[in-house]
């Protein structure tokens, strides 16, 4: 079809077109909304697998982790018991923590347990240190998920520091006498012992907000997939419908370029 | 020369298939049958399918799209061509109806292949 006969674009806004602008307009946003949806129902799924394991009954920190060893793959946010002192003098922050979209710090405090090292059990979060409580004393009980040390290659602090970068259990060894687990424990309020009436200062966390697990196991890979391909799907069609609609508008309405195989 | 009306036809019986086969028979399944019964774990595994009906159906839409700016359907049919991969064993009825216009509206698309 020769240019010449190619309409102005504003021939495409006369009110006999309205009906399919709408429509493309309508399959788009119904696209995007059901691919959200389905991403929605990836996420929930992964979250499901995550909940499966931070979920399983306590077990004692030296069935899952010995003092000296490495962290077990197996252990990633188990939720474990923790028995012992609470050793205030070691407190530390651990800055630029994000709770709720707020950046504040995280309170941790060693726990000496009966084998003589320490674990760092994290009590929870605050805006900053100085809205801290003062550190428990005394007998520590909790049970708390295990977190492997960080190691994101932030400068190691110095020896003094009270807010450090990252949750490094070896930049924090040299501090006390004391040997430190391989990894930390992120303090929850569920009861070590079912039934038994724990004193609530047991756990540290008394005046704080809860810290949120940053590493648990990553779902399974395939877990809820088919809702991620349902969700690229959707949006592949909606991406589609504009393409259509905007090939159908050239050469039906405006008459812009020829048919493919004009007769 | 051209193999879309016949790659049209193939598409739209598997997009057929596989959508009366899911909605028909394996949702059922899946939703009605007694919770654990081994007739809800058969829907539960094959509902896998609609996985395939989702990607085959992008195909088909492609395909029929081409064969639209081919054919210079009106746009109202051309909706029905593409929504048919949707619902239930309508796309049966439109691949029959779409068919019979081709052969009769576009010869050389049909003759081609």
């Amino acid at each position: 079809m020769p240019a010449a006969d190619a309409l102005p674009a504003s021939h495409a806004l006369a009110p006999r077109y309205w009906g399919a602008h709408f429509l493309m307009v309508l399959a788009v946003v119904v696209c995007a909304l059901l691919g959200y949806w389905q991403l929605g129902v990836w996420q929930s799924h992964r979250a499901d697998d995550a909940a499966r394991v931070t979920d399983r009954t306590a077990v004692p920190l030296d069935d899952v982790m010995g003092p000296d060893a490495a962290f077990p793959a197996s252990g990633l946010g188990r939720p474990v018991k923790v028995v012992g002192r609470w050793d205030p003098a070691h407190t530390v922050y651990v800055a630029d923590r994000v709770r709720d979209g707020r950046t504040g710090v995280w309170a941790v405090t060693p726990v000496v347990t009966h084998s003589g090292s320490a674990v760092l059990v994290v009590r929870g979060w605050a805006p900053d240190p100085k809205a801290v409580p003062a550190p428990p004393t005394g007998q520590a009980s909790l049970v708390g998920l295990l977190q492997p040390s960080e190691d994101t290659g932030a400068p190691a602090p110095g020896q003094h520091d009270d807010v450090i970068p990252e949750l490094n259990v070896t930049d924090l060894l040299p501090r006390a006498s004391y040997d430190l687990y391989g990894g930390y424990v992120l303090a929850t309020d569920r009861v070590v012992t079912p039934g038994l009436n724990v004193s609530p200062t047991d756990n540290g966390m008394s005046g704080l907000e809860p810290a949120s697990a940053e590493h648990l196991p990553g779902a399974d890979a395939t877990s809820g997939l088919r809702n991620l391909l349902y969700a690229f799907q959707w949006w592949v069609f909606g991406a589609f419908a504009v393409f259509m609609w905007w090939r159908w508008l050239e050469e039906d309405v405006l008459g812009r370029r020829p048919s493919p195989r004009a007769r | 020369m051209s193999k879309l009306f016949p790659a049209y036809r193939v598409l739209a019986m598997i997009v057929g298939v596989l959508l009366a086969f899911c909605s028909l028979v394996v949702f059922p399944a899946r939703h009605f049958a007694a919770q654990g019964s081994g007739l809800q774990q058969w829907g539960e595994t094959w509902s896998i399918l609609w996985v395939a009906h989702g990607w085959v159906f992008i195909v088909y839409v492609a395909v029929s799209f081409l064969l639209w700016r081919q054919t210079r359907w009106t746009l109202p049919f051309a909706l029905l061509v593409l929504v048919s991969g949707l619902i239930p064993l309508v796309i049966f009825f439109v691949e029959r109806v779409v068919t019979r216009r081709i052969r009769a509206e576009h010869p050389e698309l049909a003759r081609a292949g």
